[in-house]
């Protein structure tokens, strides 16, 4: 791999190191997904830094260029990740849709005065 | 006694809300029945809030929109915590016939776990919607008597009624989207009796229907995957 390739790839993994350590500072992500990312992130460092693991394994698995296995695991990857999201947003509206069912009827009763 | 709810889901009815709940009220205190009433405002933008303020109705505010699922679920919790024995679900924008209340509630005193009040069990109803959302609604009844074995003449009805075990079963568990063909089917499904009554409808005074014939391709491929995996379910429980 060029040399000015792997520099400018270091300097972007880094970049994103920053955003998310600033974002974990800030308390703006849960912990759960803190591990996932910085899982990622450090595979990402490895592979930049020492490609011929990836050479070798895509020969493995006689993909015709590195790359397009670089992109398969990217789509599959993201797909998870998407998928994961759906599952969770629809938990969260579920779980808000509950909370503002029950807040409305606690202030209809508290209106009619009457404990449940 | 029985204790009788009439749910009102209302969303944007200024126009409409006063006439409907008029109209119940009047309706009680000829029906052979008590029935009280509660309006479900859900987070409506417009001035709903302030005529049932004004008026001093028995109402219920959610405090954020939710969508006609939502909203009717909020009203079958209340049901439920209030211990009612029947529920009856009347929209608030004045397509439901209030003098229609009392044959439902008859059914269920039959034995009847919920009651349907169709357009088109017989000819009755002079406003039965558009020919395109009749074909829909024939499709939709197609595809729960396919999964369910039981014909349903009117699955898109909102005029409903339920006794006590439905109305436990949907403030647990009552679809946000499109609830009514879906939850029929569970119904049916769940083994629960149900059955049809002819009621008459009309069309809408003021104000748009909620589903608008752009989206009804969508809701038509939605409502169909919801009442098939409703029915599947089921079965792996």
């Amino acid at each position: 791999m060029n040399l000015t390739l792997k520099i400018f790839l270091v300097i972007f993994l880094l970049i994103i190191t920053i955003i998310l350590l600033n974002t974990i500072k800030r308390k703006n992500i849960s912990m759960k997904y803190v591990t996932v990312w910085i899982f990622t992130l450090i595979l990402l460092f490895i592979f930049a830094l020492f490609p011929s693991i990836l050479i070798t394994v895509s020969n493995f698995f006689g993909f015709e260029a590195t790359s397009n296995m670089v992109f398969l695991i990217g789509y599959f990857m993201l797909f998870y990740v998407v998928f994961n999201q759906s599952i969770e947003l629809s938990k969260l509206k579920k779980e808000i849709v509950k909370l503002i069912q029950e807040l409305s009827i606690m202030k209809k009763d508290e209106k009619d005065g009457k404990k449940r | 006694m029985k204790k009788i709810l009439i749910i009102i889901p209302a969303y944007n009815e200024e126009l409409n809300i006063e006439k409907t709940i008029n109209k119940v009220i009047k309706y009680n205190k000829k029906s052979k029945y008590n029935i009280d009433y509660i309006v479900i405002n859900d987070g409506s933008t417009d001035n709903t809030l302030h005529v049932l303020q004004e008026h001093n109705y028995n109402y219920i505010n959610i405090i954020n929109n939710l969508g006609i699922g939502g909203a009717v679920q909020t009203g079958y919790k209340y049901a439920y915590y209030n211990n009612y024995d029947i529920a009856i679900q009347f929209d608030g924008d004045g397509q439901h016939d209030e003098k229609y209340i009392d044959k439902l509630i008859d059914e269920i005193n039959k034995g009847y776990d919920f009651v349907i009040g169709s357009r088109f069990v017989s000819k009755l109803s002079k406003f039965r919607s558009s020919s395109i959302r009749r074909i829909g609604i024939k499709l939709l009844s197609y595809i729960i008597k396919i999964c369910t074995g039981f014909k349903i003449s009117d699955p898109t009805s909102g005029f409903r009624a339920a006794n006590k075990k439905i109305i436990e079963l949907f403030a647990n568990n009552y679809p946000l989207e499109y609830p009514e063909p879906e939850t029929n089917a569970l119904i049916i499904k769940k083994g629960y009796k149900l059955t049809e009554i002819p009621v008459e409808m009309h069309s809408r005074e003021y104000g748009k229907s909620s589903i608008n014939l752009k989206k009804s391709i969508y809701y038509m491929i939605s409502v169909s995957l919801s009442i098939i995996i409703a029915t599947i379910n089921r079965e792996v429980e």
